[in-house]
């Protein structure tokens, strides 16, 4: 029977046309098209004609029961049973290229990779079978290539080792019982079967029929009969092939109508530009007028999607999800990640993914004190990953046995206890089963609704998974890949680029895709993208398949494309009639910048209008938005932050509050009376308080050792110091640390040798560690004041004490500087300080106050203070005294220290201090501060207003 | 060069040194038309530069050069003059511009960068790519993150195996020389940056600090004394001995013993630096045997014995310091190989290049080996570019070639070579740049290429000067050529002044094309305010916004630009400020507060971020919401999950929206906000700290609109012009002199390839050895030419006019600052053009040098007064699309609970071969149904425990008399569906469904009398109650099946049985419809 192409000319759009074509003239019961397969170019047009055809039997009051609806591919693929799964098809290609000897291909690998590792391995099993599907459409193995065209080949010898690994593939598929895909395409089309049932093949709308299709259906019609519908009227009928295809010479210089084209034609500056133009093009539309959105370049989808929901319409994205963004996929992911790299980053995020996170939580485990409890294990001990957390946290159990304290992280240690429990499991198991186990056990009686999206997804999720699982293990039983993690692999592999369907909410605005767009019905249609490249899309940067090729064996090529494109394009517009019609936007630049061209389509005018058209279309695009200058859109309402647990009013201070104080009354506040401190897990290496502990934590054990701290021999000495260090050092972070820890450590251990040098010398000179760490406490203004005074010395002759306190900032700094800085006329009176006859004001009281704790703890007056300096540069270490402390400078830093009291218990903290040295405040306010903090806030953290407005 | 009819060359090779403003980009095009003109092909031509934005600019300025041609005569005779073409009218130009677009897929007109990854992506295999890849920007916050990966990758142990780890940390101390540092993270990130382009030149070991390979002949320092020891000792002797005054005798004897303890990496102390600048000068007498030394104001006569103990000391602490360099420098090396390993590791093998990854991969140079598509001779070696691109490439036109880098001409160099010495004289090379613009050197530019190229090609290359402004009115001009014609031959090297000499050409304007009014002065602030605030008072003066004026400040450094954005946004009010290509997202008090929410989620015990949102709106948010700081992880993170970061941020956002009526800079921000996190979602990463590193890099992209005053960079200025430029940040770096050479690389001066790379000892220690003499010279010639480099694009950026603000500099004698040099060049020019202000919108300031008018702004008319910023209210404005078919679908597919257990996936697969095993049934009892099983069990595609489930499943069913019943042949016959799909519009919408079995008895007229609707469940059924239960369940279905068959047949509804069987069990339950 013969081949029949039926023109369906332009009255109506595509879908109608079809339809009408498909059902009888009368329908009075349900029509039965099942005999009939239906090829359609894709699936979305499958469904739509299928919604076409019920509504038009609805109105006819009856159903029917509808065709089979089949994909061009699937034609040739219709014998699925003994088909190899992607994954098997995969897996034997790993196998092949894995155990290769390269050098035995050098046109193909002229240089050898450095591993032919399993991620290599599957790459370039991606590359060679897009090689071959393409291929196969034009029916084609590689090795009919070599065959078949040979010596015209460019690069033979290319085509020759890749033949010869396609036939190692081939051999390896055979063994494990399966048809390679391409094959059975060939085969199929050589001996097509249609399904059981089927009398009739109607191909519609397809405009670009692969040759491997053809041939199935060439050889089918000695036997059935084909119909192909085109979507062109019968005077165009010359310009097509007998498979319904544009053929591309006819069509290549065809002039292609676009009516009003200046007003229908317009450029916008980038993605978003067009994304904005759309919105506003519905906004001004005719409301009667049924309106569709044809979206070619899905680079625009997305600021698309996001511009129509803030205009308040509902888009609907008809693609497919990926899987890559769903959850489950996640899980799977981090949990490869936690097996094969195993580095705390994959443990912190497997801890981090919602549906462990659930796991847990059903086991009464707190998740926030897991996560709070992990950051600060991190914070603490920078592990390298989990056997680390394991080491800590067992030890930390063990200390507190010992010590009877109280545990850390009792959260934190449930949560990986179930972690380690999934891990052992996982181990136990051969094979890709274990991920089912492990699956099953996380997701435990998970159950989403049965009717939200989620649950939809969820289960289309699984659905892959589950298959997915299946086939791996099939390629697991061939022997073809290692059992366990590299079966994970290959499953994240064949995954990642599935796609979920979509369904349908109540979607208003379908953003079609550009082969999807024929199958609209609406009125009028406005195309988003139309760019260069993206219609009619290229062929460019093939590695196997350049242009010139593609055309001499009859696979797709450009012009092919061009040909389809400017088909497509001609049909939406001729079949719209006024006031409907096609309106079409393009870019000037995509989001990264680089240039972009208008579609050639657009281009296809009359000699006399092309001067012009190119001159609108190559124009300048309006700028895509105006700066506005910034503006505080809300100020931080402060004191709603203060909590129940955080006192307005402490009752002890630690002495180096008050120079926070001075500093900045408000970030006073801020760091200690709400107590906003930094919390995440980035930690790289120590901080300067970390490494200040280190520091300090030695020069302490020197200080306890009777022995040690009246010993002379600075050798020895420093070794202590050193040894201390690298005590706690190890101890805390691993005898493995990180790097960096190493290299700090190794720091610290530099520095105190040298201070072990100044420590003994200073010994010679007469003075002796009296007490170190000391712990001291007083009364001021009804307030408690402590401290922790580093190390007490009394002079072995005089009998004079002093005070000194660890400095290992990188910078050593005279002690007076860190206290008494340049007179600011802003600052409190009280803050306000004469030194050496310079006006200064005070920046922190440290030492001083230190001093008179002291004295109430009956030292005495007399006590001499000072830093004893470790800093980076060797040559400065050394015992640094403030000169010229005199008691004049006590009582005024007792009256400093009170003043600073009484304005913290008065709740006074504003204003703050305009500039800082360290601000760790500083996001939160990017304009001035009045500006950030709402007036209330202000007015209560000023209590009395005797300093006046804010500086 | 093309030949023309007669065979006479008519286009040949060419190259174009222009001036800035000269139309660079305006010529090439031309040039490209010529071309056409001439029959060439337009994919045959090659057309790049550097910026996308000039790459676009090519296209869209061939296309509108056509278009006139093609539509006017004059015009066409216009650009036939420009492009040197004969007989070529309209109808010949649209004939040009027809095949042009036509074949617009295939031409090469765009970026480097672009053609570079073409290349990439046709020689994946070649290049040793393992990877889908994807290219990242450099130095954008993606590579940012990337970046943070590798040093992370790097501190953590377990990468490096025992000996890597030791050699690292003995690098890292070597590099750093005892410097201890407290922080790897950040040393390691400033090494990267700062030696990371030496490293991609010369990424061999023994280039760097090798003493052999930079001394080959050997060094007199490199051969130390062995005897320092008795050198020293009998030094003292002879300060003993003689009769020098106490400080003289005391300085000998410091000096002695500080040399004799001398080791690298030891402190250059007093007593080292004044001996060393005294003895080091003397070094040639030294050797020769009698010398004397100059110690305050005694003269120390040196005899032979002397000298050579002299000269052991000097050598020593020399051979110490090169040392102490060459070390350093090999563990600077030794840190960068090692980053980079782990670089290609995580980065690269995982398929994240950045650009200048893909140009790396393409050099024939490098070690990658990668460079092979391109190197080699045409032909047998060298592999199929032309045909895996489609394209054989004739003609070449690079724009802006002076900011080629090697790496960037070595992967360009053979096809050009092959281009130029084509013995046909069919293809032709082009290249126009300007080398006055070079400012890129530290990012590899290499602007003595242009000569180099044009004296490797001498023969056959031909020189065109483009000198002429199209930008600047003639008082900017007049300026740049007064400060630029001739250089004060006392301040700059004398190779400095040569090359700029030769590279020089006094610039023109033209007349017509340039603004006439205009003004340029130099400036500097009266001592109580300083030069930001005369910007910004300038700024309030012109007030560019209101009169459409573009205005640009141009600073040095992006750290001054952000100070200077701070004092404009304080000083400017209502005036939107941008920093170009630096504006973060964090500016806005919307970012941060959902920022701090999605960081309680991600680390619930951040007090800071906790706070943070209680004080904003969100806390009330979170409220009502019902959530708390223990339940906001599941939810945050949940939500990220499904949505990614960008629909968390969407949806919080619009929720914030809805309770603070937000302005528009925080509507924008918070689009901008979600923009980000859609890029760092399409990662594919969902990971929290991964996140966190992108948003601190992340800058906004888009480049800022007209109505923006905007802050930049000279760098980032170059290619732009604009009404009115300030240049308020010339101090910095002067133009000669100053700063430390830091590492340098010396190149071959025949093969142009680095040679050795070294960390340069100190200025007086390099001084006295030749070679390194040599290099430092060069280095500050260098250094010294891209200053001028940079100051040069900075005044020629400015259409109208241009103010230049500079502080006096204090004298110096080491360096010559930049606003000297203006202020040298300027000054003795005086003012004209009317007596300067006394202040700038309230800055006193003073004037140096004045051209033009100072109002000369005031004839710019003002904008018509459009509302600054309309307030664009999100709303819909029409309804559904109308669409005429109905949306809906009704899915009735109940979602088993956890999907993974085994009986769930097994149930799904039962189910369907046991559909499939009654699809074979039409009336039982089957002749044999046990045989039929058997065959069934051949060929079903299912595994086999399924199909023996199945089978059994089936045998059970069989053997069941309610089964049997329900499955035998009525005797008047009946028609019987197996699996037939149906579709039908029912209320709740469309219908799409499958009939397991359907029996209808229908009279002879086919009309249907009664019919029954069977359906097949393979649940498990456990006791009577259950079953009922279970049949229950699928009431809802079978409902539904029977109103679609009632349509169908159509057949009343109660006419309609609906039986379901349960195969496990062999049971059947009807289910009546209910009343
Ligand atoms: S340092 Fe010791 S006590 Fe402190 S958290 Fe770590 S293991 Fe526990």
């Amino acid at each position: 029977m013969p081949v029949t192409r039926h023109f369906l000319g332009y009255d109506r759009p595509q879908i109608q046309a079809v339809c009408r074509f498909l059902l009888p003239d009368r329908i009075r019961t349900a029509p039965e098209l099942d005999p009939l397969l239906l090829v359609v170019p894709t699936r979305r047009a499958g469904r739509r004609i299928l919604e076409c055809l019920s509504g038009v039997c609805e109105e006819h009051g009856t159903g029917l029961f509808p065709p089979s609806i089949r994909l061009p591919t699937e034609l040739v693929r219709l014998d699925t049973s003994h088909l190899a799964s992607p994954a098997l098809v995969l897996a034997a290609w790993v196998q092949v290229l894995r155990n290769a000897d390269l050098r035995r291909f050098p046109a193909l690998f002229p240089d050898c990779p450095p591993d032919q590792g399993t991620s290599w391995a599957l790459y370039v099993a991606d590359v060679i079978q897009r090689l071959r599907s393409e291929l196969a459409e034009g029916g084609f193995l590689i090795c009919d290539i070599v065959k078949d065209v040979g010596e015209d080949l460019t690069e033979l010898d290319r085509w020759r080792n890749l033949a010869s690994l396609e036939s190692a593939y081939l051999s390896v598929m055979d063994r494990t019982g399966r048809v390679d895909p391409c094959t059975a395409m060939i085969t199929a089309a050589a001996d097509p079967v249609l399904p059981p049932g089927i009398r009739q093949i109607v191909v519609a709308g397809v405009p670009d029929l692969s040759p491997v299709v053809a041939r199935f259906l060439m050889r089918l019609g000695d036997e059935h009969s084909i119909d192909l519908l085109i979507h062109a009227p019968d005077s165009l009928a010359d310009l097509f092939d007998r498979w319904g295809r544009p053929i591309p010479g006819e069509w290549a210089g065809r002039t292609l109508e676009i009516p009003d084209a200046s007003r229908r034609i317009c450029l916008a500056a980038n993605e978003s530009a067009q994304a904005g133009a759309v919105v506003r093009l519905l906004n001004d539309s005719d409301p009667e007028c049924s309106v569709a959105i044809g979206v070619p370049d899905s680079n625009i989808l997305c600021p698309l999607r996001d511009a129509l929901e803030r205009s308040g319409y509902t888009p609907f994205d008809p693609t497919g999800r990926a899987f890559r963004d769903h959850s489950l996929f996640h899980l799977l992911d981090a949990w490869h990640g936690l097996l094969s790299v195993g580095d705390y980053a994959a443990l912190a995020r497997f801890m981090r993914h919602p549906d462990f996170i659930r796991y847990y939580e059903q086991r009464d485990i707190c998740v926030a004190s897991v996560l709070e409890q992990l950051d600060t294990l991190q914070n603490q001990h920078l592990p390298a990953g989990l056997d680390e957390v394991v080491r800590v946290l067992d030890d930390h159990e063990a200390y507190c046995g010992e010590t009877g304290r109280e545990n850390t992280y009792p959260e934190l240690i449930k949560a990986i206890r179930l972690l380690r429990d999934r891990l052992h499991d996982f181990e136990e198991m051969p094979g890709v089963e274990s991920v089912k186990t492990f699956l099953k056990d996380v997701l435990g009686d998970f159950a989403p609704g049965p009717d939200s999206m989620d649950a939809q997804l969820f289960s289309d999720a699984a659905d892959l998974v589950l298959s997915g699982l299946e086939d791996v293990s099939e390629a697991e039983r061939a022997n073809l890949i290692q059992p366990g993690q590299d079966g994970l692999r290959l499953l994240i592999h064949c995954l990642k680029d599935a796609e979920m369907f979509a369904r349908r909410v109540d979607e208003e605005l379908v953003l079609e895709g550009w082969l999807e767009v024929p199958w609209s019905d609406a009125q009028w249609l406005i195309l988003a993208g139309m760019n260069d490249e993206v219609v009619p899309s290229g062929f460019r940067g093939d590695p196997f398949l350049p242009d010139s090729l593609r055309s001499k064996i009859g696979l797709k090529h450009g012009e092919e494309r061009l040909a389809r494109d400017a088909f497509l394009l001609a049909g939406l517009i001729a079949s719209r009639p006024d006031p409907g019609g096609v309106t079409i936007l393009y870019g000037k630049t995509a989001r990264s910048g680089d240039p972009l061209k208008p579609s050639r389509l657009l281009l296809r005018c009359s000699d006399e209008e092309l001067p012009g058209r190119a001159r609108q279309l190559f124009g300048e695009a309006e700028v895509a938005r105006d700066d506005v200058p910034p503006s505080v859109s809300f100020p931080l309402d402060v004191l709603a932050a203060l909590g129940q647990e955080a006192a307005d009013h402490p009752d002890s201070l630690h002495v180096t509050a008050f120079g926070t104080y001075l500093d900045c009354p408000f970030r006073y506040y801020l760091s200690h009376i709400l107590r906003m401190q930094e919390l995440d897990d980035r930690k790289m290496e120590l901080d300067a308080l970390d490494f200040g502990n280190l520091v300090h934590y030695a020069l302490e054990q020197l200080g306890r050792s009777e022995e040690l701290r009246v010993s002379t021999d600075t050798e020895r000495v420093g070794a202590f110091l050193a040894e201390s260090a690298e005590r706690f050092a190890y101890g805390r972070y691993s005898s493995h640390p990180p790097l960096s820890v190493e290299i700090q450590l190794r720091s610290a251990t530099e520095r105190l040798r040298k201070a072990a040098e100044v420590h003994v010398a200073e010994l010679a000179a007469g003075w002796e560690i009296l007490d170190v760490e000391r712990r001291v406490r007083g009364e001021f203004e009804g307030l408690t004041i402590v401290g922790k005074i580093d190390r007490i010395d009394r002079h072995r002759v005089t009998g004079a004490c002093r005070l000194l306190d660890y400095k290992t900032s990188e910078t050593a700094e005279p002690v007076a500087k860190a206290h008494i800085g340049r007179r600011d006329p802003e600052s409190r009176p009280y803050a306000s300080v004469t030194m050496d006859k310079k006006q200064g004001t005070w920046t922190g009281l440290q030492l001083p106050l230190y001093r008179m704790l002291l004295e109430q703890d009956g030292f005495g007056e007399g006590v001499e203070i000072g830093y004893f300096n470790l800093p980076k540069a060797a040559m400065q270490t050394g015992v640094s005294m403030w000169e010229n402390f005199d008691e004049k400078l006590v009582d005024r830093a007792g009256h400093c220290a009170r003043g600073v009291i009484r304005d913290i218990k008065s709740g006074r903290f504003w204003p703050p201090c305009e500039s800082v040295k360290y601000d760790n405040f500083e996001r939160l306010f990017p304009s001035a501060y009045a500006a950030c903090v709402d007036e209330i806030s202000q007015a209560k953290l000023m209590p009395g207003q005797e300093g006046g407005a804010a500086r | 060069m093309t030949v023309g009819e007669s065979g006479e060359p008519i286009v040949g090779h060419l190259s174009i040194p222009a001036s800035a403003g000269s139309g660079k980009t305006f010529r090439l095009a031309h040039r490209y038309i010529q071309l056409l003109a001439l029959g060439e092909s337009p994919e045959r031509i090659a057309a790049m530069t550097f910026s996308r934005k000039a790459a676009g600019e090519i296209f869209d300025t061939i296309v509108k050069q056509l278009c006139k041609a093609a539509e006017r005569k004059e015009d066409a005779e216009e650009v036939s003059g420009h492009a040197d073409i004969l007989n070529h009218g309209p109808g010949e130009y649209l004939a040009l511009l027809r095949s042009l677009l036509d074949s617009m897929d295939r031409l090469h007109v765009g970026t480097l960068d672009s053609f570079a990854i073409r290349i990439v992506q046709s020689f994946p295999l070649e290049l040793g790519i393992t990877m889908d890849f994807e290219v990242m920007e450099t130095g954008g916050s993606v590579a940012r993150a990337a970046r943070n990966e590798v040093l992370r990758g790097i501190l953590e142990r377990r990468n490096l195996d025992a000996s890597a780890q030791e050699a690292f940390l003995q690098s890292f101390k070597q590099a750093t020389f005892g410097q201890e540092q407290k922080s790897l993270g950040r040393s390691l990130d400033r090494f990267v940056d700062d030696f990371h382009a030496e490293f991609r030149a010369l990424p061999e070991e023994s280039g760097w600090g090798v003493g052999e390979t930079i001394w080959p002949g050997s060094s007199p320092w490199l051969n130390p004394a062995k005897d320092f020891d008795e050198c020293g000792r009998f030094l003292r002797e002879f300060t003993a001995a003689s009769e020098f005054p106490d400080r003289v005798a005391q300085k000998w004897v410091e000096f002695i013993d500080e040399a004799v303890a001398y080791l690298p990496g030891s402190p250059w102390v007093n007593a080292i630096k004044y001996m060393m600048e005294r003895l080091l000068p003397i070094s040639a007498e030294l050797r020769e045997g009698h010398a004397t030394v100059r110690l305050f104001t005694t003269d120390c006569a040196l005899n032979a014995e002397v000298c050579r103990a002299c000269l052991g000391l000097v050598t020593h602490v020399m051979w110490c310091e090169i040392r102490k360099n060459l070390e350093t420098t090999k563990g600077i090396f030794q840190i960068l190989q090692r980053f980079e390993a782990i670089y290609d590791e995580r980065v690269r093998k995982r398929g994240r290049l950045t650009f200048d990854d893909i140009q790396f991969l393409l050099s024939p140079n490098t070690a990658s080996g990668g460079g092979k598509p391109l190197s080699g001779i045409p032909g047998e070696d060298r592999l199929y570019i032309d045909y895996r691109l489609d394209a054989q490439l004739d003609h070449w036109l690079l724009d802006e070639f002076q900011d080629t880098s090697d790496i960037q001409w070595s992967v360009l160099e053979n096809l050009i070579d092959e281009v130029v010495q084509d013995p046909s004289g069919q293809r032709t090379f082009f290249y126009v740049g300007d080398v006055k613009q070079a400012i890129y050197g530290w990012r590899g530019g290499n602007a003595r290429l242009f000569d180099q190229i044009k004296n490797r090609y001498r023969e056959t290359i031909g020189e065109e000067l483009l000198k002429t402004s199209y930008r600047s009115c003639a008082h900017v001009i007049d300026c740049v050529n007064t400060v630029f014609s001739s250089l004060p031959a006392d301040q700059f090297l004398k190779e400095t002044r040569i090359r700029w000499a030769e590279a020089w050409e006094d610039h023109e304007i033209a007349g017509g094309s340039v603004p006439d009014n205009g003004h340029v002065s130099l400036l500097s602030p009266a001592a109580e305010t300083d030069r930001f605030d005369v910007a910004a008072g300038i700024v309030r003066e012109i007030d560019p916004v209101r009169r459409g004026l573009s205005l640009a400040l141009l600073v040095r450094t992006n750290d001054e630009a952000t100070d200077l954005v701070k004092v404009l946004r304080g000083s400017c009010e209502g005036v939107p400020v941008v920093h170009e290509g630096h504006a973060g997202v964090l500016d806005s008090p919307v970012v941060t507060a959902l920022l701090s929410l999605f960081k309680v989620g991600a680390h619930p015990g951040d007090a800071f971020a906790w706070k943070h949102i209680l004080m904003t709106p969100l806390g009330r948010i979170i409220q009502e919401r019902g959530l708390t700081r223990e339940t906001l992880p599941q939810a945050v993170l949940g939500q990220i999950h499904v949505t990614g970061y960008r629909g968390f941020f969407r949806d919080w956002g619009d929720a914030l929206a809805q309770v603070v009526l937000l302005d528009e800079f925080g509507r924008r921000r918070l689009d901008d906000l979600v923009d980000a996190a859609g890029e760092f979602d399409a990662g594919g990463t969902r990971d929290a700290g991964a996140f966190l590193d992108f948003m601190e890099s992340f800058t906004l992209r888009e480049g800022s609109s007209k109505n923006a005053v905007r802050v930049m960079t000279i760098h980032q200025a170059k290619g732009l012009g604009f009404d009115v430029v300030i240049v308020p940040a010339l101090q910095g770096r002067p133009i000669r002199g100053g700063g430390g050479a830091g590492v340098i690389t010396a190149y071959d001066s025949e093969s142009e390839r680095p040679v050795w790379t070294l960390q340069m000892p100190r200025k007086l220690v390099a001084e006295s050895d030749e070679v390194l003499r040599k290099e430092l010279q060069r280095h500050e010639e260098e250094k010294s030419f891209e200053a001028l480099c940079v100051l040069y694009v900075a005044m020629t950026r400015a259409r109208h006019a241009m103010y230049m603000i500079v502080d006096r500099p204090k004298p110096t004698s080491t360096a010559y600052p930049s606003a000297q040099f203006l202020l040298d060049q300027l000054e003795k020019h005086g003012v004209e053009g009317g007596d300067p202000p006394t202040t700038f919108g309230d800055q006193p300031a003073h004037c140096h040098f004045a051209r033009g008018e100072w109002g000369w702004y005031l004839s710019t008319s003002e904008l018509e007064a459009t509302p600054a910023h309309e307030v664009q209210e999100p709303v819909r404005k029409r309804d559904a699309s109308a669409r005429a078919l109905p949306a809906r679908a009704v899915t009735w597919r109940s979602v088993p609970g956890n999907p993974f257990t085994d009986r769930a996936a097994d149930r799904l697969e039962l189910g369907s071969a046991i559909h499939n095993l009654f699809e074979r049934v039409e009336w039982l009892p089957e002749a044999n149904p046990i045989q039929a099983v058997e065959l069934w069990k051949e060929t079903a595609p299912f595994p086999d425990n399924v199909r023996e489930a199945a089978a059994n499943h089936f045998r059970t069913a069989c053997e069941a008399s309610a089964v049997q019943e329900l499955f035998a042949e009525p005797p008047a016959g009946a028609i019987v569906w197996r699996e037939r799909a149906f579709q039908v519009m029912l209320e709740e919408g469309l219908v799409s469904g499958r009939f397991d079995r359907v029996v209808v008895d229908a009279d002879d007229d086919g009309i249907a009398r009664r019919a029954s609707i069977i359906d097949f469940k393979s649940d498990s059924v456990d006791g009577s109650e259950d079953l009922s239960r279970k049949a229950e369940s699928h009431r809802s279905q079978l409902h539904l099946y029977r109103r679609a068959l009632s349509k169908l047949l159509p057949l009343d509804e109660t006419k309609i049985d609906c039986f379901v069987v349960f195969t496990t069990v062999g049971k059947v339950v009807e289910l009546y419809a209910l009343p």
